[in-house]
């Protein structure tokens, strides 16, 4: 997962969405660090991470907003939201609510956010089959329905979070040549000095 | 100190295999260290902490009776005392005498109980599904339904009840775990509403209520002070899109109790709960002043992660407190919220005029009499020469008998009941009662004409029911079968 050395690196932000205990901050831990926390503390405000991830012969830098879960921090998410390249919208497969609550969150980004947002459904706790009350049937047509690319996780078991991340990283390459296949790529939405300058080195 | 080993002591925690640091807190690897060096420091400092301890009880009194009179005579005193820390062992007392929480909790005896007992709120699942989560590392509060787990959700679901506007919202675990560490669930709660609904200082509710207003508020003030004092910085800030809301929304939502080293949290409460929020402010202004010669070099990402990430020396409040309290901030933050407002009224008035008035919520006048209004806008000054005198509003002085004029009235309105439904023994509770509050306030200084007027008049019309009841009683026992034609 290390950066390749002599290629560009793309900065991309990232903004994960989800109920409170969906295990958003648990994915990104896994993603980052490896880990898995049995008592992940709660999410206040939001959490920012980085890490990069090769795909092919280039690179992407995630910029990754975590944020909080609870509906009465909502008016915090949009500062987090806007502007991103990604999202991954998580529910708990085990909490029929919060996968109610991830298809508003659907809703939102649709109804705010830009077109080219890469938004990735994740069935989180994927671990936990005895409980579940998501079927993979259900959410699987429900993302189909809009557009959304899906997948079961488990940051317990490390099941498929590298490979959600990777997935949104391919996309994100894809979507971006198709679109326009000379310029360098800007997925963040920060002024452009900083994004070569952050291509330029190999922190 | 000698608390802070028992603590050791008493609650190795479910996992005894590893230790914990001298606040309950399981050790890392780097804390080791430190509490090596704090060990070392041996018989002279601990000489001058029992000398500090001792100036602290004789300030304070049996029970804080000497606390008022004592602030009132030296309030520089008091405030240099604290900014220098609260003893440990006197701390959860200290807290709820200067946060007003004490008062609250005497003049409402029992309403905790009934929040916790008889209430439900749909809160329930929300607070349920955080409890592990809040302080997962310290040993009071790790074990599934232990004792420290089952408090905070009792606190939480007290508070959700008490104010249904606010709820439970993410953040005041926190805030309640830290205080669940230093005293009783009922005095915690008795703090939290102190706090939230300003008992002494602009109530913070604000914090936690749909949208979070008070928030935001803080986040302009703050940001724009950072731009005041470190204009270099707060450059900076802007070319990197750093907004405050990024790294400084949870310093406002939990008072720093989250994710920050516990000696710094708990010598910031200290400050806090005496001076009031601009406090917050100024610790965090100190932190970035403290590392402001790196931050004014990152880029955006490395500059997140330094403003979550402090490094140790930045957060050690011996350090950070004194450049905290060199930023002089109070009128810059009124003129800064009379700013903020004006803003928020361009272009609709209406949301922010609720904003202004954030005590007439409906919940606070729910639980009685004891809304304790603190605003300050406008208030005369004869009348805040009122509020603020030793039998004010802002005292249990002068809220015990209001609230007592309650048991008057209700026993007037019972007059009209029949005999039958008088309880004898809650009617000879309350003789006695009234008896010892007689007592009461004819002893405390200051003395309490208005209470003892209240519970002289309970006493007669308690006494009178007693009568009734007893004759009823002995009346009924005779006349059975006539009653029953
Ligand atoms: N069994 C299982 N538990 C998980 C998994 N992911 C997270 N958890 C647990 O679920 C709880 C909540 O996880 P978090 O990652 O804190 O959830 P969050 O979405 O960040 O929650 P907020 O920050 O409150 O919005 C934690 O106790 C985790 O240990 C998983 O894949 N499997
Ligand atoms: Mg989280």
């Amino acid at each position: 997962m290390a950066a390749n050395s002599g290629n560009k690196i793309r900065n991309a932000k990232l903004v994960l969405l989800g109920d409170v205990g969906a295990g958003k901050s648990s994915l990104v831990l896994r993603f980052v660090k490896g880990q898995f926390v049995e008592f992940q503390e709660s999410t206040i405000g939001a959490a920012f991470f980085s890490q990069t991830l090769a795909v092919n012969d280039e690179t992407v830098k995630f910029e990754i907003w975590d944020t909080a879960g609870q509906e009465r921090y909502h008016s915090l998410a949009p500062m987090y939201y806007r502007g991103a390249a990604a999202a991954i919208v998580v529910y708990d497969i085990s909490n029929q609510a919060s996968f109610t609550r991830a298809k508003k969150w659907v809703q939102e980004l649709q109804a705010q956010g830009n077109q080219n947002t890469v938004v990735a459904l994740a069935g989180n706790k994927a671990d936990l089959v005895e409980t579940r009350q998501v079927q993979i049937e259900e959410a699987k047509t429900y993302a189909q329905e809009n557009g959304l690319f899906f997948m079961e996780t488990s940051a317990k078991t490390a099941t498929n979070v590298n490979d959600i991340f990777y997935e949104i990283a391919k996309r994100l390459l894809q979507g971006q040549a198709a679109q326009n296949p000379q310029a360098g790529m800007i997925l963040s939405q920060r002024p452009n000095e900083r994004v070569v300058s952050a291509s330029s080195c190999c922190s | 100190m000698d608390k802070k080993k028992e603590v050791n002591d008493i609650e190795p925690g479910p996992d005894s295999s590893r230790s914990v640091d001298r606040f309950g807190f399981i050790k890392t690897e780097q804390s080791n260290s430190q509490e090596g060096v704090l060990k070392s420091r041996s018989t002279h400092e601990r000489g001058r902490e029992e000398r500090r301890i001792r100036k602290w009880r004789k300030m304070i009194g049996a029970g804080g009776s000497d606390w008022k009179q004592y602030c009132r005579r030296n309030p520089h005193v008091v405030k240099r005392r604290i900014r220098k820390g609260i003893p440990d062992c006197l701390r959860g007392l200290v807290w709820q005498l200067i946060s007003g929480s004490r008062d609250l909790l005497l003049m409402n005896p029992g309403v905790y109980e009934t929040l916790v007992i008889y209430e439900t709120s749909t809160s329930e699942l929300e607070i349920i599904r955080d409890i592990s989560r809040t302080f997962p590392s310290h040993v009071f509060f790790q074990q599934r339904h232990g004792p420290g787990q089952r408090s905070l959700y009792n606190v939480l679901k007290a508070y959700s009840v008490y104010d249904r506007d606010v709820g439970y919202v993410q953040g005041m675990g926190f805030i309640a775990g830290l205080l669940l560490l230093y005293m009783s669930e009922e005095d915690a709660f008795w703090l939290i509403v102190a706090l939230l609904k300003g008992a002494v200082h602009a109530p913070m509710e604000g914090l936690y209520q749909p949208g979070l207003p008070l928030v935001q508020q803080y986040l302009f003030q703050f940001e724009r002070l950072v731009r005041e004092h470190m204009p270099k910085l707060g450059e900076h800030f802007i070319e990197e899109m750093i907004n405050p809301s990024m790294y400084a929304s949870q310093w406002f939502i939990t008072v720093f109790s989250y994710s920050f080293p516990f000696p710094m949290t708990l010598r910031v409460w200290d400050v806090f709960l005496y001076e009031g929020i601009k406090v917050v402010f100024q610790v965090g202004l100190a932190l970035l002043r403290f590392c402001h010669d790196d931050l004014v070099k990152l880029p955006f990402e490395e500059l997140l992660h330094s403003l979550r990430n402090f490094p140790e020396d930045a957060t050690d409040p011996d350090k950070l407190l004194p450049i905290a309290f060199s930023f002089k901030v109070l009128s810059h933050l009124e003129e800064l919220e009379k700013e903020y407002r004006k803003r928020l009224e361009g272009p609709n008035a209406s949301s922010s005029s609720k904003r202004l008035q954030p005590l007439k919520s409906k919940s606070m006048r729910r639980v009685g009499s004891q809304v304790l209004s603190n605003s300050n806008v406008g208030m005369a000054t004869a009348f805040k020469a009122f509020v603020n005198s030793p039998v004010g509003p802002k005292t249990t002085h002068f809220w015990g008998p209001v609230a007592n004029w309650g048991f008057v009235l209700a026993g007037l309105v019972d007059l009209n009941k029949p005999p039958e439904m008088i309880s004898g023994n809650m009617t000879a509770a309350m003789c006695v009662y009234s008896g010892l509050f007689m007592r009461f306030a004819w002893m405390v200084q200051p003395r309490n004409y208005l209470l003892l007027a209240c519970h002289a008049s309970n006493e007669t019309v308690q006494l009178y029911h007693l009568s009734r009841c007893a004759k009823a009683q002995g009346y009924l026992d005779k006349k059975v079968p006539e009653a029953q034609q």
